[in-house]
C-alpha cells in the first residue's frame, strides 16, 4: 500500500466518456410531493408529510385549511379585497386549486418565511400555522419547465439572486496560491465568511465586503508579492523563483524597455487574475501606478509590486463578475464566466491557463470540449477543493475544533493535530471519491478509509508500512463499522457534547445532514434533556431518553432521532471503538418509528444504504446549491432529479454528480432583469 | 515620587521597569537602546539609567509565550492615579473629553434570580452573577423591565441577536434578502461622530463566523455572528485575532503619533501616496464594473466601494488637520505594551485581550466606539476549565429546566462575563484623563439578548450600562421599567450621550432617563 499520492494514480476508471446520458435541456415534466416524500416514510415519524391523496386533501382544505385562511388571509386577499391581485376566497375546492398551483406555492412560501401575514395583523398560532403548512406542502409540485431559470417573468414573486459574487475566503486563498504562487494561512488572516442558500459560503447574497476585509486583502496580496518581489537589491527565496519567473514573463534589458516589460507582466498577469481577456483601457490606469513607483523609485521589482497590488485588490479579481448583455433575460452564460464558474465548483480556485486559452477561443462551448475539460478538472489534484470547501461545510464539519470542542482534560488526545487529521480524513476520502470515479455509496459503505497516525491509534489500527507519517489507505476487512462518514471520527467529535457524546445530537446529524430531513425545534419552554456530565452512564441516559419519549411533544421527533444515535453509541467523543462506559455495557440496539431495528454501526450503515436513493438525492440538493453559489428552486428541482437519473444508470459514480450538475441548463444560464 | 505610565509585569516576576511618555519622544526614541524614560512629577522626561530587560525575552524567559494582557502594564500606577499628581496638561483640562460607548454581547440569556436585583433605586443588594460589580456599583445602572418586542416571534436564538443593537425585526431566511430591520446604535452613532477619530469603529469577537444554515427553523446563522449592522442587510467583520487587531490598532496609534508630531503640517508619505493612488484605481474599476453588471448584482459592489472609501478616509485621517480640540493625555507606545501573540487557547485571556484593545483604543482616543462579542449565540462553549464548579457547556446549561444543578452553575457562567466586564472597568478607570478617568467619560452597555435561556424569552432583557458619560449617567441604581419598556429607549438616551441624539431609535417609544436626577 503506498501513501495517497501514488494510490491516486491507480485505479483508473476504464471509460468516463462512454457515460452519456441524456441532456435534459427540454421536456416538460411533473414532480410529485409524492416524490419528495414517498422515500421518506421509513425514518421518518407523525410529523412528516404524507403523500396525500385528492380526497384527502379536499377534506383537510374545506374542513382545516379554509377556516383559517378565511380568519387570517381574506381580510386582505378575499372578496373585499385583492392585494397584489390576488383572492384565494374564490377557491372552493380542491380542482380549483389544481388549476393554480404555482399560486399557491407562492402563498406556501410566503407563509413558510413568516412574510404572510404581515406583522401587525393577526397572526395564526403554532398549531394553525402547523397545520397549514402540512397541508400546502402535500400539494403536488407544480408543473416545471426544464428549460427555464427563476426570473420575474417565471415567477410572479421573484426576488433575484446575487451571482456576480465575491470569492470566498478560501476561494481568494486558493486564487492567490494559484496566482502567485504563495500560499497564505488566509483562514488566520481574513475574516471568516457566513452561508446561506443551501448552507454554503459560495451563496452571493450573503458574502459581505468590509473594510476590515478590505484591509486584510491588501496585506495578503502585499505579504504575498513580497515574496516575489522583495524590492530593490533583493533576490527572492529560492522556493520563490519559479513563481517569481511565471509573473516576469520578460525582463527589461537592453531589448526589451522597461514599460514594455511592465505592459507584458501587467497585461498577463491581469488575464489571470481577471480570468478573462483585457483591454488597453483598463490597464492604462495600472500602467500608470507602475509609472508612478518607477519613476520615484527607479526599482522596477517594487513598480511592478504595486501594480499586481492594484490587479489582486480590484473587483474584477475579488468578483466573479458576469456582465449583464445589453437586453435582459434569460442568456447562455459568455465562455470566461463559464470558465469561472466551472474552476471555482470543481477547483474552489481560479481557471487555469488552459481552460483561460478555451474560453478565449470559444471552444470551451463546444459540448464535447466543455465534458473533457470537467474530467480534466476532477483528474487535477486541485480537486481537491471540491472536498475541502463542498464537504466539510455538507457535513458541517467545519467548525470541529473551533466552536466544537471536547474537553482538554477530560480528552486530552483532542489535540490540534489530531482534529487536523480528522478533517483530513473527511477531504482525502470525498476527494478519492471523485478523483478515482468511485461510486459515492462508498461515502455509506465502504470498507475502507484514510488515516494518519494520530487517526490509526484512534481506530486501533496499524498503518501499512512505507511512511507511517504518511496518510494512508486503510482496509478494514471483517470490520463492518468503520469505513464510511458513520465510522469518521470527525463526525463523532464533532456531534458530542464536551464531556460525553450524544445519541441526540448524533441522530439529529443524521437525520439532518445525511438524509436532509427537518428536525423542528422543541416547543418553546421544553428544555432539552441531556445533562452534559461524565457521571451519566450509558444505562441512565438511554432511560432518560425513553422518558423523554413517552411525552408526545417529545417523541414525535425524538423517536427519529434517539434509535439512529444510539446505533453510534459505540464511538467515543473522539471515534474510539468502545464495548462499555463507567461499567455499563453499550446497548448499541435501535429501532425505528417504522419498526426496523439494527444494532451497531455496521448495522446503521445497512439502514442507511436502505435509503439511499434519500441520501444521495439530499447530497445532490446540496452540490446544486454549492455549485450555483444561491437558494434552490422549483427549476432547480430538474438538476437534481437528472443527477439522481444519470447516477442511478451508471452505478452512482461520483463524476456524474459533478458532470450533471456542470452541465445543467441553470449552471451554463444565468438570467439579467432588465435594466431599468 | 515618579509615576509610570506603563509597566511591564508578569505574575511570576517582580516589577521590572516603568517607562513611557507621552507622544511622539517616546517613538524617537531607538527602541533597542536600554533606555528608560520617565516622568517626574512635573512631567518632565527624565532618563532612567536602570538596565530594562527587552520585554520579549524577558517574557520568554518567564516562560510566558502567549497572551499577555496587553495592558496588564496598567495594574499599579498610572499617571495621575495618585491623589496629588498633576491630572493632565492644562489644555486638555478645558476641554471636555468625549464620551465613548462600548457595546459588549453575551450569549445564552442568565438565570434571572441571581440577575436582577429585588429592589429598585439606588438600595440594592448586588445579585449573586453580578457581585463583581459591586466595586463599580456607583459607576453601574442595572436595568430591568426592558423588552424588545420584534423578538418574541421567529426562533430561539437567531431572531433575538442579529437585531440586539437595532431593535427591529430579523427577517426569516437562509440567506436571500437578509434584514435585521435597521441600523444598529453603534453603527448609527459611528456614522454621527466617526469622523472625529481614525477609527469610526471598531467590531471586536472571539469566536468565527457560525458555518451553515439552520434548515429546521429557516435563519441562516451568520445572523447568531452579528451584532454590528452598517445597514439593515450588511453585517460587520469583527476581529478575533488579538494579534492582528493589536497590530492595526497599533497602526493608528503611530499614525496618530506622527501627525501630532507634524502638527498639521500635511507630510504624506510615499507609502501613504502609493496606498491612495491604488485605492483610486480600484475605486474607478469598481464604478466601471458596477455599470457591466446587472441590477441583481451591483448592490454588492455598492458594499465594495464603501469599504474602499472608508480605508481612504483613514489615510486622509491623518494627512488633514486634526478635527478634534480635545486630545487624549497620553498615547502608549509599542514598548509601554505587551504585543499579543496568535490567538490564545485560554478563553479568559482571549477576552481580557479584546477588553484590553477596547481599552487601549479608547485610552488614545483611536475610536469612541466598539462592539464585542463574548461568543456568537448558542455558543456552546466549555467552561469546566475555568469555573470552579462548572461541568460544561454554556448552551446546554442554559437549559436548566429549573434544575439545581443546571442553574447554578450557568449563574456562575454569568457571573464569569460580569467579572470580565469588571476587568474592563477596572482597566479604564485606570487611565486618568482630565480631571477623571477614561471610565468616567466611557459607557459600557454589555448584555445579552434574552433574559432566561430556557425560556428563550426576550422580555425583561439582561442589560448593564456602566461608567459615567462624562456625568451624563447616574450610576449606583437599578431602574426597574415597567414591564414591555422598549430597550431602544435607552439606545435613544444613549445615543444622546454620545452626542448623535435622536427623536426615535428602532421601536423606541421616548428616552429613558439614565443621568443625575
Amino acid at each position: 500500500m503506498t501513501g495517497i499520492l501514488k494510490l491516486f494514480q491507480s485505479q483508473q476508471p476504464s471509460s468516463r466518456f462512454a457515460v452519456k446520458f441524456k441532456n435534459q435541456l427540454s421536456g416538460m415534466r411533473v414532480t410529485s410531493a409524492l416524490l419528495t416524500f414517498l422515500c421518506c416514510s421509513v425514518l421518518t415519524g407523525p410529523l412528516s408529510v404524507h403523500a396525500a391523496s385528492e380526497a384527502e386533501l379536499e377534506e383537510t382544505f374545506s374542513k382545516e385549511v379554509r377556516p383559517l385562511m378565511d380568519r387570517y388571509c381574506f381580510r386582505c386577499h378575499g372578496e373585499k379585497k385583492q392585494k397584489g391581485g390576488i383572492n384565494f376566497e374564490n377557491y372552493e375546492n380542491f380542482s380549483q386549486i389544481k388549476n393554480r398551483l404555482d399560486l399557491w406555492e407562492n402563498a406556501k412560501e410566503r407563509i413558510q418565511s413568516y412574510e404572510m401575514p404581515p406583522e401587525g395583523s393577526k397572526q395564526p398560532d403554532y398549531n394553525q400555522f402547523q397545520t397549514m403548512m402540512r397541508w400546502m406542502r402535500s400539494l403536488p409540485k407544480p408543473e416545471i419547465d426544464c428549460n427555464k431559470l427563476a426570473s420575474d417573468r417565471t415567477q410572479s414573486y421573484y426576488r433575484g439572486y446575487v451571482m456576480s459574487r465575491r470569492l470566498t475566503r478560501e476561494e481568494y486563498g486558493n486564487s492567490l496560491r494559484d496566482l502567485v504562487g504563495v500560499s497564505l494561512p488566509v483562514s488566520k488572516i481574513l475574516p471568516k465568511d457566513g452561508a446561506g442558500g443551501e448552507g454554503f459560503d459560495t451563496n452571493g447574497d450573503t458574502l459581505f465586503t468590509s473594510p476590515l476585509a478590505l484591509e486584510r486583502y491588501m496585506e495578503c496580496a502585499d505579504t504575498a508579492l513580497r515574496k516575489l518581489f522583495p524590492g530593490e537589491c533583493e533576490m527572492p527565496a529560492a522556493k520563490y523563483s519559479d513563481a517569481r519567473a511565471k509573473i516576469m514573463t520578460v525582463v527589461p534589458g537592453p531589448d526589451t524597455p522597461v514599460d514594455e516589460a511592465a505592459k507584458e507582466i501587467v497585461y498577463s498577469f491581469a488575464r489571470k487574475a481577471f480570468r478573462r481577456t483585457v483591454d488597453d483601457y483598463e490597464m492604462e490606469r495600472y500602467l500608470e501606478l507602475f509609472e508612478r513607483s518607477y519613476e520615484r523609485r527607479g526599482s522596477f521589482d517594487d513598480a511592478i509590486r504595486l501594480a499586481l497590488n492594484g490587479i489582486l485588490l480590484s473587483p474584477n479579481f475579488l468578483f466573479l463578475a458576469e456582465p449583464a448583455p445589453d437586453e435582459g433575460g434569460v442568456h447562455p452564460l459568455a465562455p470566461f464566466p463559464l470558465a469561472s464558474r466551472l474552476s471555482y465548483f470543481i477547483w474552489a480556485s481560479t481557471p487555469d491557463e488552459r481552460l483561460l486559452d478555451l474560453a478565449e477561443s470559444g471552444e470551451l462551448l463546444k459540448e464535447d470540449v466543455y465534458q473533457s475539460e470537467i474530467y480534466r478538472m476532477l483528474d487535477d489534484p486541485k480537486a481537491r477543493g471540491l472536498a475541502e470547501r463542498f464537504a466539510m461545510q455538507w457535513l458541517e464539519l467545519e467548525s470541529l475544533g473551533e466552536a466544537s470542542k471536547l474537553d482538554p482534560v477530560r480528552f486530552p488526545e483532542f489535540t490540534p493535530e489530531l482534529i487536523e487529521e480528522m478533517k483530513e480524513e473527511v477531504v482525502v476520502f470525498f476527494h478519492h471519491l471523485f478523483s478515482e470515479d468511485r461510486p459515492v455509496t462508498e461515502l455509506f459503505d465502504a470498507d475502507y478509509t484514510f488515516a494518519g497516525p494520530q487517526l490509526a491509534q484512534i481506530y486501533g489500527v496499524d498503518l501499512p508500512e512505507v511512511d507511517r507519517a504518511e496518510f494512508q489507505r486503510v482496509v478494514f476487512e471483517n470490520n463492518p463499522t468503520r469505513g464510511g462518514v458513520l465510522g469518521m471520527a470527525a463526525v463523532h467529535a464533532a456531534t458530542s457534547y464536551p464531556l460525553r457524546t450524544s445519541p441526540v445530537l448524533r441522530g439529529k446529524w443524521i437525520l439532518e445532514s445525511i438524509l436532509g430531513d427537518r428536525i423542528p425545534p422543541p416547543p418553546p419552554n421544553v428544555p432539552a434533556l441531556e445533562v452534559d456530565d461524565e457521571k451519566v452512564s450509558a444505562a441512565s441516559l438511554r432511560e432518560q431518553l425513553e422518558l423523554h419519549r413517552t411525552q408526545p411533544d417529545c417523541a414525535a421527533c425524538h423517536n427519529r432521532m434517539d434509535p439512529l444515535g444510539f446505533g453510534m453509541e459505540n464511538f467515543d467523543p473522539l471515534g474510539r471503538w468502545r464495548d462499555s462506559m463507567e461499567g455499563a455495557e453499550i446497548n448499541a440496539t435501535g429501532t425505528l418509528p417504522s419498526g426496523r431495528t439494527f444494532t451497531g454501526p455496521g448495522e446503521l450503515k445497512q439502514v442507511l444504504m436502505e435509503q439511499k436513493g434519500k441520501a444521495l438525492r439530499h447530497m445532490v440538493k446540496k452540490m446544486v446549491g454549492y455549485a450555483f453559489g444561491r437558494s434552490l428552486n422549483k427549476f432547480d428541482q430538474c438538476v437534481i432529479d437528472d443527477t439522481m437519473e444519470a447516477l442511478q444508470s451508471n452505478d452512482y459514480r461520483a463524476s456524474l454528480m459533478v458532470e450533471t450538475i456542470a452541465t445543467s441548463y441553470a449552471f451554463r444560464h444565468r438570467y439579467y432583469p432588465k435594466s431599468e | 515620587m515618579p509615576f509610570a505610565i506603563a509597566i511591564i509585569r508578569s505574575p511570576s516576576s517582580p516589577v521590572i521597569e516603568s517607562y513611557g511618555l507621552s507622544g511622539a519622544e517616546a517613538m524617537q526614541h531607538d527602541s533597542n537602546q536600554p533606555a528608560v524614560f520617565r516622568l517626574d512629577h512635573k512631567r518632565n522626561m527624565v532618563m532612567s539609567n536602570k538596565w530594562k530587560i527587552p520585554r520579549r525575552t524577558f517574557l520568554k524567559g518567564a516562560g510566558v509565550t502567549l497572551g499577555l494582557p496587553i495592558l496588564e502594564a496598567m495594574g499599579d500606577a498610572l499617571p495621575g492615579s495618585s491623589p496629588d499628581a498633576p491630572a493632565s496638561t492644562e489644555a486638555s483640562k478645558a476641554i471636555q473629553a468625549p464620551t465613548r460607548m462600548a457595546c459588549l454581547y453575551f450569549p445564552n440569556g442568565v438565570w434571572e434570580k441571581n440577575w436582577f436585583p429585588e429592589k429598585g433605586g439606588s438600595d440594592f443588594e448586588m445579585p449573586f452573577s453580578l457581585k463583581p460589580l459591586e466595586r463599580f456599583r456607583d459607576k453601574t445602572l442595572i436595568f430591568s423591565g426592558l423588552d424588545k418586542k420584534h423578538s418574541h416571534g421567529g426562533d430561539g436564538h437567531y431572531a433575538k441577536t442579529a437585531n440586539f443593537l437595532t431593535g427591529m425585526p430579523v427577517r426569516k431566511t437562509t440567506g436571500k434578502d437578509i434584514s435585521v430591520g435597521g441600523i444598529s446604535i453603534d453603527q448609527f452613532c459611528a456614522s454621527q461622530i466617526g469622523h472625529f477619530t481614525p477609527l469610526p469603529s471598531l467590531e471586536l469577537g472571539i469566536d468565527p463566523v457560525i458555518s451553515g444554515i439552520d434548515t429546521n427553523v429557516g435563519y441562516t446563522r451568520l445572523y447568531g455572528s452579528y451584532i454590528s449592522w452598517r445597514s439593515p442587510s450588511i453585517p460587520i467583520a469583527r476581529e478575533i485575532n488579538p494579534e492582528l487587531a493589536y497590530k492595526r490598532l497599533l497602526g493608528v496609534i503611530q499614525s496618530q503619533r506622527e501627525a501630532r508630531k507634524a502638527q498639521g503640517k500635511s507630510s504624506v508619505s510615499n507609502d501613504a501616496a502609493d496606498q491612495r493612488a491604488l485605492l483610486d484605481l480600484v475605486l474607478e474599476d469598481a464604478r466601471d464594473l458596477r455599470r457591466k453588471l446587472g441590477s441583481d448584482d451591483q448592490f454588492k459592489l455598492d458594499e465594495y466601494m464603501d469599504s474602499v472609501r472608508d480605508i481612504e478616509k483613514r489615510i486622509q485621517f491623518f494627512s488633514q488637520p486634526d478635527p478634534r480640540e480635545w486630545r487624549p493625555s497620553d498615547i502608549p507606545g509599542h514598548a509601554d505594551l505587551a504585543a499579543p501573540e496568535g490567538v490564545p487557547g485560554d478563553h479568559q485571556e482571549h477576552v481580557r485581550l479584546m477588553l484590553d484593545l477596547i481599552a487601549l483604543a479608547f485610552w488614545t482616543d483611536s475610536t469612541r466606539i466598539s462592539t464585542f462579542m463574548f461568543a456568537n449565540d448558542v455558543s456552546g462553549k466549555n467552561f469546566s476549565q475555568l469555573i470552579d464548579g462548572v461541568k460544561g457547556a454554556h448552551h446546554e446549561l442554559s437549559h436548566h429546566q429549573n434544575k439545581e444543578e443546571k442553574y447554578v452553575p450557568y449563574s456562575k457562567i454569568n457571573q464569569w462575563h460580569s467579572d470580565q466586564l469588571a476587568y474592563l472597568l477596572d482597566k479604564l478607570s485606570r487611565i486618568q484623563e482630565g480631571e477623571g478617568t477614561v471610565l468616567d467619560h466611557s459607557m459600557i452597555f454589555f448584555g445579552s439578548s434574552m433574559s432566561d435561556g430556557n425560556r428563550h424569552d426576550p422580555s425583561n432583557l439582561p442589560v448593564i450600562l456602566a461608567g459615567g458619560a462624562g456625568g451624563k449617567v447616574q450610576g449606583g441604581r437599578h431602574i426597574a421599567s415597567e414591564k414591555g419598556t422598549p430597550l431602544c429607549n435607552l439606545y435613544v438616551s444613549m445615543l444622546d450621550c454620545m452626542g448623535a441624539p435622536v427623536d426615535a431609535f428602532g421601536d423606541s417609544t421616548e428616552a429613558l432617563p439614565i443621568g443625575p436626577a
